[in-house]
């Protein structure tokens, strides 16, 4: 289990990510230190800090990955959760919640029932997104005169169906 | 620093009737293809995760100075850079463009009209915001989507510069398979228009 210091060291906000769930037995997490290269697959069952660099594929379905403020990750990874820090360039899918930080740089396509996106990260790719419990209502048109949004400098806005004109 | 522009960055809430309107027109029990040339932001991404979508987010706005030469707007090639490949068969619903088209050159919205045209299916909706003054922000605002036509407005770099402004014949010449369904003019210069593929 991670020591508090190091929950903290990586910055990962237990509001937004879940610890993971260890089933009794289960093994530390195991971590990829700043001066280590990994080329290759990664797969096994437990969870998982990179904080070095990492190129080929992350498959852990049960597990959580994390890519701290100092990884660097070229590769695809599957986990359960993923909460990325540092830089990745790949494709990310996670089974229940992928969480890039205020840090973290992705560029790559993310599938996952929840995304979240903490802003100053940095995004290039595409996000799938498939919510299974909150359906999404139809909404009606908003009305042209409604103002119940805090305008600053909208005020007086016209509105043309149709025609486009102006 | 990333953060430290944004502590002091001018932010403004308002509406965008355009964006409002285009989502009243999306079907929530479809699987919605979204292209946004804006940048990915927790708001955004938060309001977006409430529907089934695959949202494609090249981060224009946010490479945009890094490509352009000093302060022109874009040419067709510089802006080539800026386009996600997509899938062959991917249907879009909906292109928030937000101000992308005040920085580029004519041939550069027609290389996007060409760019979209495999993509686009009848109701495609294309929304895009136009400086009626002539010049814009250095760096494109960054629109934090807040809900159905609520937004607020981040600007990093407020120097003026020229901006294209294209009128609706220009739109109509440059994106061919696009009407313009509706148009708002706000009172700090900026006309949003809502296009439609009918």
């Amino acid at each position: 289990m991670w020591k508090k210091s190091e929950d903290e060291k990586i910055g990962v906000d237990a509001s937004t990510s879940p610890a993971p769930k260890r089933a009794a037995g289960v093994e530390e997490p195991s971590m990829v230190g700043r001066g280590i290269i990994i080329k290759g697959d990664v797969t096994g069952n437990q969870d998982l800090l990179i904080q070095g660099q990492l190129d080929g594929t992350v498959t852990l379905p049960d597990n959580e990955v994390v890519v701290g403020r100092d990884g660097r990750v070229n590769a695809t990874i599957e986990a359960r959760n993923i909460i990325i820090e540092g830089t990745v360039e790949g494709d990310l899918r996670g089974i229940e919640q992928i969480v890039v930080k205020s840090s973290g740089d992705v560029s790559g396509n993310i599938s996952a029932p929840r995304v979240g996106l903490e802003d100053g990260a940095l995004f290039k790719g595409s996000i799938d997104m498939e919510p299974k419990s909150h359906p999404q209502p139809k909404l009606q048109p908003l009305p042209d005169d409604e103002s119940d949004a805090p305008v600053k400098d909208d005020e007086k806005q016209q509105a043309i169906p149709g025609t486009g004109s102006a | 620093m990333r953060a430290a522009a944004r502590e002091t960055s001018p932010a403004e809430y308002g509406l965008s009737r355009a964006f409002g309107s285009l989502i009243v027109d999306l079907d929530p029990d479809k699987k919605l293809v979204i292209l946004d040339f804006g940048v990915a932001t927790r708001s955004s991404i938060e309001f977006f995760s409430s529907y089934n979508c695959r949202l494609y987010v090249p981060d224009a706005a946010r490479r945009l100075p890094a490509v352009r030469r000093g302060d022109l707007p874009l040419d067709a090639k510089q802006f080539e850079v800026l386009l996600p490949e997509l899938p062959k068969k991917e249907k879009l619903d909906a292109v928030l463009c937000w101000e992308l088209l005040n920085y580029l050159e004519p041939d550069a919205v027609e290389r996007l009209g060409s760019y979209l045209e495999p993509h686009l299916q009848f109701g495609t909706s294309l929304m895009t915001v136009q400086s009626s003054r002539g010049t814009i922000n250095r760096s494109p605002t960054v629109y934090h989507i807040l809900g159905p036509s609520k937004v607020r407005r981040v600007i990093e770099d407020d120097r003026p510069v020229a901006a294209r402004t294209y009128s609706q014949p220009d739109l109509f010449r440059m994106l061919p398979r696009f009407e313009v369904n509706r148009s708002y003019l706000l009172q700090n210069g900026m006309q949003e228009y809502l296009l439609s593929v009918t």
